[in-house]
């Protein structure tokens, strides 16, 4: 009787609890109920790509990925993204984000052109004869151009 | 319960719930990162009450009779137990559904890319983990009380460390005054509340010393212990509670055994405990030798009639839980309470019946009715036998039986077997109080 009595009390505060954390992660992430977006949204980068087909933003944008997102995503999921990251909606809002995005890219400018040259690691992988810094181990040839835009291709050839 | 009482136990949920539920709020005030997917935060949510929850158990097992007084320590005991199956189950959401949610994270999981706070993370929810599981089979492990006592307290302890450090290692919900200040409170409020139950209680109890009198041998395998004060006036209590006995040098020990008294509330300074020999501690019980330091943690309990008051009792007693009501019966008596008073008093064989002649003397100083009702009964016995049962009840309960407030005190199976009994004779069952010698 008087464990029924304390065990009710504790299931009740269970359920309670468990209510809260509910609203807690409603109010963090309120995807499951559709609430208008965040104002993050406003602030985080356009994705200047196609979303359709690519739901894995995690395969290129994760920590091991071609284009990791900043290390304090790390552990984010697939579900995340978009709440902050809206799509481009058209082909010229496409265009406009990703020569923007071109334009925050670091990489140095390829002194040579590309065409013919698709394979990359032959000369900039480890064994090449000018290889990429040891930070770009395990990339693929397809993910260059992504970083490193082909330069003025009329200098030098390499 | 007076008013008071149920204010108090109703404004000590309100403060539990709050405390446990502080964590979420904090993590909504001052600066917040952004959400990271409902299931993500949802079970980060669940982790962070789990632990709240799993905190707050460092008050509940403390014996605080400020926070125990308004329900009974066995309520808070019982609370205590399925409480934390409830935090457990959050923490093993927490750990289970990140990972489901964000299969991303699974190399937080891997050895050789673990970082320490996840280490930290793992080893306490398996902490946690042997906490739950030596609590719900420590009788199928085979452990002693006192042995799983001393695991349950300081895996505990590890357990929630390693949880904080996890929390502190990931630093997500970490930024901010509110958020910091918080947990930090939390933290000293665990420490606090152990300090207290491990160095100050007994550092109290130690200053409050009592000594064994006497020994003496009861019927029914048991023995009364008499202690008296040393250097204080000893302890007030109401009839039928009980406290928590150490034997010999130190207060600090946790070999301590729960027992009722059986004396006179009238006698704060010659306290008795009347113990049956079971275990490895009562079977030796009567091999104390007078002089023997005692030291004593209590009263607590809800069992007695100063907390329900009635136009006359009815005590259900079985066997050794004859104690509290002894105690209840005693005191009356030295009161000259001239209430009614029904005792159904269960025993195995006549010549076991604990406190048998005192029973029969009790009348003449007491409106005391006993009803004996034996298992074994001797050859010739015209008086009751086997089971209390309803048609048993049905015989015995006076006229008046709506109004008088039941007190039972026995074995598990009697107690459920009676309250059905009186349920199935239409009594009060709102004013049925019940003691169990184990659920500690
Ligand atoms: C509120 C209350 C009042 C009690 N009053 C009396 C009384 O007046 N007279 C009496 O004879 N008995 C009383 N008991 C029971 C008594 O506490 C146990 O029988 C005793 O502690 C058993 O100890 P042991 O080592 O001899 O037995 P063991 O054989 O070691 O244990 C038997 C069982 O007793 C329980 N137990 C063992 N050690 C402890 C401990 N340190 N603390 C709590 N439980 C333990 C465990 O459930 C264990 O499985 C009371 C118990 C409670 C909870």
């Amino acid at each position: 009787m008087r464990e029924q009595y304390s065990i009710l009390l504790a299931v009740a505060a269970g359920v309670l609890i468990l209510i809260v954390t509910v609203v807690f992660a409603l109010i963090q992430s309120p995807e499951l109920l559709n609430f208008p977006e965040s104002p993050l949204v406003k602030s985080a980068v356009v994705i200047p790509h196609q979303v359709d087909g690519r739901r894995d933003c995690v395969r290129c944008h994760g920590a091991r990925g071609v284009q990791p997102y900043p290390a304090r995503h790390t552990g984010w999921s697939n579900t995340s993204c978009r709440k902050c990251h809206a799509a481009a909606n058209n082909a010229v809002q496409m265009q406009a984000e990703a020569a923007s995005a071109e334009k925050k890219r670091s990489g140095q400018p390829m002194p040579h052109p590309l065409p013919g040259r698709e394979h990359c690691d032959r000369c900039h992988g480890p064994e090449g004869i000018l290889p990429y810094p040891d930070d770009h181990a395990g990339w693929h040839n397809e993910t260059c151009s992504r970083c490193h835009p082909q330069g003025d291709v009329g200098q030098k050839q390499g | 319960m007076t008013t008071k009482l149920v204010l108090r136990s109703v404004l000590l949920i309100g403060v539990y719930l709050a405390v446990s539920m502080a964590p979420l709020f904090a993590m909504l005030i001052g600066p917040t990162p952004p959400g990271r997917g409902f299931w993500r935060e949802f079970s980060v949510a669940l982790g962070f009450a789990g632990l709240a929850i799993m905190g707050l158990q460092f008050f509940l097992t403390g014996r605080f009779r400020s926070l125990t007084a308004p329900y009974g320590i066995d309520v808070v005991y019982h609370f205590h137990r399925a409480v934390s199956l409830i935090a457990f189950s959050f923490i093993l959401l927490h750990a289970g559904i990140i990972p489901l949610a964000g299969p991303e994270t699974l190399h937080l999981l891997h050895p050789a890319t673990s970082p320490w706070w996840m280490v930290a993370g793992i080893a306490g929810l398996l902490a946690f983990a042997v906490v739950i599981a030596t609590s719900l089979y420590r009788k199928q492990l085979g452990l002693v009380y006192e042995r799983w006592r001393g695991i349950h307290g300081t895996v505990a302890v590890v357990a929630v460390a390693l949880a904080m450090t996890h929390i502190g290692g990931v630093g997500y919900y970490a930024q901010g005054y509110v958020k910091r200040g918080l947990w930090i409170a939390l933290i000293i409020g665990w420490v606090l509340a152990l300090a207290y139950v491990r160095l100050i209680k007994p550092m109290i109890m130690l200053r409050r010393p009592y000594r064994i009198e006497e020994v003496a041998k009861e019927r029914g395998r048991s023995w009364t212990l008499t202690l008296r004060p040393e250097g204080h006036r000893g302890m007030n209590f109401m009839p039928g509670q009980f406290a928590w006995l150490t034997l010999g040098a130190s207060p600090y020990s946790i070999r301590e055994h729960p027992f009722s008294f059986s004396s006179s509330a009238m006698e704060p300074d010659r306290l008795r405990m009347t113990i049956k020999e079971l275990g490895d501690f009562t079977s030796r019980i009567g091999e104390v030798r007078p002089g023997t330091r005692a030291y004593l943690d209590g009263p607590h309990g809800t069992f007695t009639i100063d907390r329900h008051g009635a136009a006359g009792y009815v005590f259900i007693a079985g066997g050794v839980g004859i104690t509290p009501v002894m105690s209840i019966l005693r005191t009356m008596a030295d009161r000259h309470d001239a209430r009614p008073v029904l005792l159904l008093y269960g025993s195995i064989r006549w010549e076991e019946i604990t406190f048998r002649e005192e029973l029969d003397e009790l009348p003449a100083r007491l409106n005391l009715r006993v009803v004996h009702v034996l298992e074994e009964p001797p050859e010739g016995w015209k008086g009751e036998s086997g089971r209390i049962t309803a048609e048993l009840l049905a015989r015995h309960l006076p006229a008046d039986r709506m109004a008088r407030e039941y007190f039972i005190c026995g074995p598990e199976p009697m107690q459920k077997a009676i309250r059905n009994a009186m349920d199935r004779l239409g009594l009060p069952m709102e004013h049925v109080q019940s003691e169990s010698f184990n659920f500690v």
